[in-house]
């Protein structure tokens, strides 16, 4: 296969962000996805199962190309899976559970974790559980990016809602478009 | 031709394109321009009644009208340009009809221009209409921005309906059973714009008998601001004022979405609005709720100069991101 023809977008972010139901949401085929117990303590009081290797899901364009939507494994053991998966990768949609404890910590985590691949490439920041956790705003989580320097926006979604993960990738496509 | 019958409800006098020698204006390829003072039947053309359409609106000179062929034309801005030549050129447009004297014509020195472009005035004459402003100190939104302090609520009686939609200016946040889309007849509406006032402590009791949650308050403000421009633009604004988004807004309020790639171009790239339409093909009406809605949210900031950034991305990957951006508009259709 020809590398240069790949199209491949990915979804990252901390454990029960929604990664996996948002490629699900989308994806044209049943998706791939390696489920397992989680082993860290953080993940297990959140979630029975996590994924531990990658989710992938498919979208086909004109001309029969695919569009390949990979998820990384939210625990940090497997943050390796996220430099190899973003390897030729378009873009990155970075998921940040709003409930979680540290939500602005997890953030920044995720953005320093894929700071080089940033370099050449666009990110859009997706708040997801934010219809149970309002706090922190939308606000709160731009300030973090303007602290850090970075132009990406922030959006509030419903991981479920296959409209939600469209305009994810539609805001990330315009990124890489004219930003 | 089409988007000049769309065009011709809303303009003065009626326009008919036609292929003649003599008209009242003259539309050509910008590169005749090189030519003009060459070529005998070009030389013989009034410059002032010439209409220039181009690929590259950066190539031009100060007083030309030009019309940019880069993207999709905006409607507004075709009746704008053709009721000013219509108000300039005093020849025989006191009492046209359909039936009189055609005032304009297509040179046909390059027959694949096509009929959508988008119109941009370059020439230092204000195209503006001076009454159809975004007064955004008026109705609804003039309440949501006041300075007035104080919890309010407001009663909706739309089709699903008694209602209210609660406001917390100090918590920066509304409550309401709605979905914002639901509301745009209450927006516009004068005569539901008197709001009660109530306590801390009623505004509780009723928000959790309700079940309601707090929403960003900006949300409301942006999204009621878009709705009630009506694709007029903010009172105040300078058509030659230079603007760029501070930051992203709300793109998953109802429809922001059709506008993400304009809130990526202007976050990126400082231009006037008229650049901005040029660039992303979005109609300037929208474009108007849209720049109105972030200026009342406090999201545009005003600079001196032009500073643009031009993206290179090849004829391969912009085919590419087309491909993909019509799978997701079919994923969102279906």
């Amino acid at each position: 296969m020809n590398k240069q023809h790949k199209i491949k977008f990915v979804f990252t972010g901390s454990v029960g962000a929604g990664k996996t139901t948002a490629i699900q949401a989308i994806s044209e085929v049943d998706t791939i996805s390696t489920e397992a117990k989680p082993s860290e303590k953080s993940v297990v009081r959140r979630k029975p199962t996590t994924t531990v290797a990658m989710d992938y899901g498919e979208l086909t364009i004109d001309g029969g190309q695919k569009i390949s939507l990979y998820g990384t494994p939210g625990q940090r053991r497997f943050d390796f899976m996220c430099h190899i998966l973003t390897e030729g990768a378009l873009g990155l949609i970075i998921l940040v559970d709003n409930t979680h404890d540290n939500p602005m910590g997890e953030l920044d985590y995720f953005l320093n974790l894929n700071a080089a691949f940033l370099q050449n490439s666009a990110a859009v920041i997706a708040v997801s559980h934010f219809d149970e956790a309002n706090q922190p705003s939308i606000d709160d989580y731009y300030q973090v990016l303007e602290e850090r320097g970075d132009p990406w926006p922030v959006i509030h979604v419903d991981a479920r809602n296959s409209d939600d993960v469209v305009m994810l990738l539609d805001t990330l496509l315009a990124t890489l478009e004219y930003s | 031709m089409s988007i000049l019958t769309f065009a011709e409800i809303r303009l003065d006098v009626p326009w008919q394109v036609v292929d003649s020698a003599i008209a009242d204006f003259y539309l050509l390829n910008h590169r005749l321009r090189a030519l003009i003072n060459q070529d005998a039947t070009l030389q013989s053309l009034p410059r002032k009644q010439c209409i220039f359409y181009t690929h590259n609106i950066i190539d031009r000179n100060d007083n030309e009208l030009i019309i940019s062929q880069a993207t999709i034309p905006s409607l507004g801005s075709l009746v704008l340009l053709f009721n000013h030549l219509t108000s300039t050129k005093t020849v025989t447009h006191t009492s046209a009809s359909v039936s009189e004297q055609p005032k304009s014509t297509v040179v046909d020195y390059h027959p694949a221009v096509s009929a959508e472009d988008s119109i941009i005035n370059h020439t230092a004459i204000n195209l503006e209409p001076e009454t159809d402003y975004f007064d955004p100190e008026q109705g609804f939104v003039g309440l949501l921005i006041s300075n007035e302090k104080g919890i309010k609520y407001f009663n909706l009686n739309n089709e699903i309906g008694f209602d209210k939609l609660y406001i917390h200016p100090e918590e920066k946040s509304y409550y309401t059973n709605n979905k914002l889309e639901s509301l745009n007849t209450f927006f516009s509406s004068s005569e539901s714009l008197s709001p009660q006032f109530l306590s801390e402590v009623e505004l509780q009791q009723q928000i959790a008998a309700a079940g309601l949650k707090p929403q960003p308050l900006n949300n409301l403000i942006w999204y009621s601001t878009f709705s009630c421009s009506q694709g007029n633009v903010i009172k105040g604004h300078n058509p030659n004022d230079i603007v760029r988004l501070k930051r992203w807004p709300p793109i998953n309020l109802p429809g922001c979405r059709k506008l993400i790639k304009l809130a990526a171009y202007m976050q990126s790239n400082a231009v006037d609005l008229n650049v901005a339409q040029t660039k992303t093909g979005i109609p300037m009406n929208q474009i108007y709720n849209f720049y109105n809605a972030c200026k009342v949210t406090d999201l545009i900031e005003h600079v001196q100069q032009t500073d643009t950034y031009e993206k290179n991305l090849g004829d391969e990957k912009r085919q590419m991101f087309a491909k993909i951006g019509k799978r997701l508009n079919q994923s969102r259709q279906s």
